[in-house]
């Protein structure tokens, strides 16, 4: 059996934790704490270590999904958890364009701890006001080879089928 | 008039690093990550000490509760050249301490244990 190591990042509020919630097998280890300072948002809780779920593909694979902090403050646990993983995805909320340069400056990050493969989820699509995936791909200046996948990330079917995207696009790279 | 409670900390903080000789730094953090008083050196940078401290303090957390030994009290770090200790300061909150590596263990954790009571006590004042 193969086990791969997925990192799920990304700004502050942008899904990560409930992305992982929705498709892991596992009750998620989690590491939300609840937030004191109110000025920086309206969220109750925000995570400041790390999330960890696990997903069986079927009998020979199973993803380690490991999901990051989204602030800055945390930053140091974003190169400790992209240690020895294959790919990774960026999530993006697609109703906070302020948070897009943020998403980028994370991407960027990420490429440069580790050449492995990525794809840009824009979640929260299911809200009204959400870009759709192409003009936020645009708007963070993303690779053209790279997939903005849209994203729901409470919904099961959703987030597998991001998974799926990025395992595509680690086996595509795996065969070049 | 009362004094501000970061001020009543940083008191309370300076007199367990007088107490307890090996304790060469000390900071009080809130669990998301955020500086509440510091008796840090210049040339520690609080605001990555506050973060480490409630991510580290977390998983410890979690491991405790995973593996059956119940609710965290402390989680001990021992380098080449000296400790870092931490110890939860009620549900808000996290004591960090930095201490030499000859430093009297026994001495410093409780010394840490007392401190970390009354900064409770601090906290819960409105």
């Amino acid at each position: 059996m193969q086990t791969v190591k997925i990192v799920v990042t990304g700004p502050f509020n942008a899904g990560k934790t409930a992305f992982i919630g929705a498709i892991s097998e596992i009750e998620v280890v989690s590491t939300e704490r609840r937030i004191t300072d109110h000025s920086e948002s309206t969220k109750e809780e925000t995570t400041v270590a790390m999330d960890f779920g696990r997903i069986t593909v079927d009998d020979g694979l199973v993803l380690y999904l490991f999901g990051t902090p989204g602030q800055r403050r945390f930053d140091f646990m974003w190169e400790i958890l992209s240690e020895g993983m294959l790919g990774f995805i960026v999530l993006v909320d697609s109703v906070a364009p302020e948070t897009f340069h943020e998403a980028k400056e994370i991407l960027d990050l990420f490429k440069n701890y580790s050449p492995a493969c990525y794809v840009v989820a824009a979640n929260k699509q299911d809200l009204e006001d959400a870009w759709p995936p192409g003009d936020l791909g645009i708007a963070l200046k993303i690779d053209s080879d790279v997939k903005v996948v849209p994203c729901v990330a409470r919904d099961k079917e959703s987030v597998k089928r991001v998974l799926l995207e990025l395992l595509y696009s680690i086996l595509e790279t795996a065969e070049e | 008039m009362e004094k501000p409670r970061t001020q009543l900390m940083l008191e309370r903080l300076r007199a367990l690093q007088a107490t307890a000789p090996g304790i060469e730094a000390s900071a009080v953090v809130s669990v998301d990550g955020l500086i509440m008083a510091s008796a840090l050196p210049a040339e520690v940078e609080e605001d990555r000490v506050s973060a480490m401290s409630a991510a580290m303090l977390s998983i410890g957390e979690r491991i405790a509760g995973e593996l059956g030994r119940g609710t965290l009290q402390q989680v001990y770090i021992r380098g080449e050249n000296g400790y870092v200790i931490l110890s939860s300061i009620g549900e808000e909150a996290v004591l960090t301490v930095m201490a030499r590596a000859k430093a009297k263990l026994g001495l410093v954790f409780l010394d840490m244990s007392r401190a970390a009571r009354d900064l409770g006590a601090i906290l819960l004042k409105t």
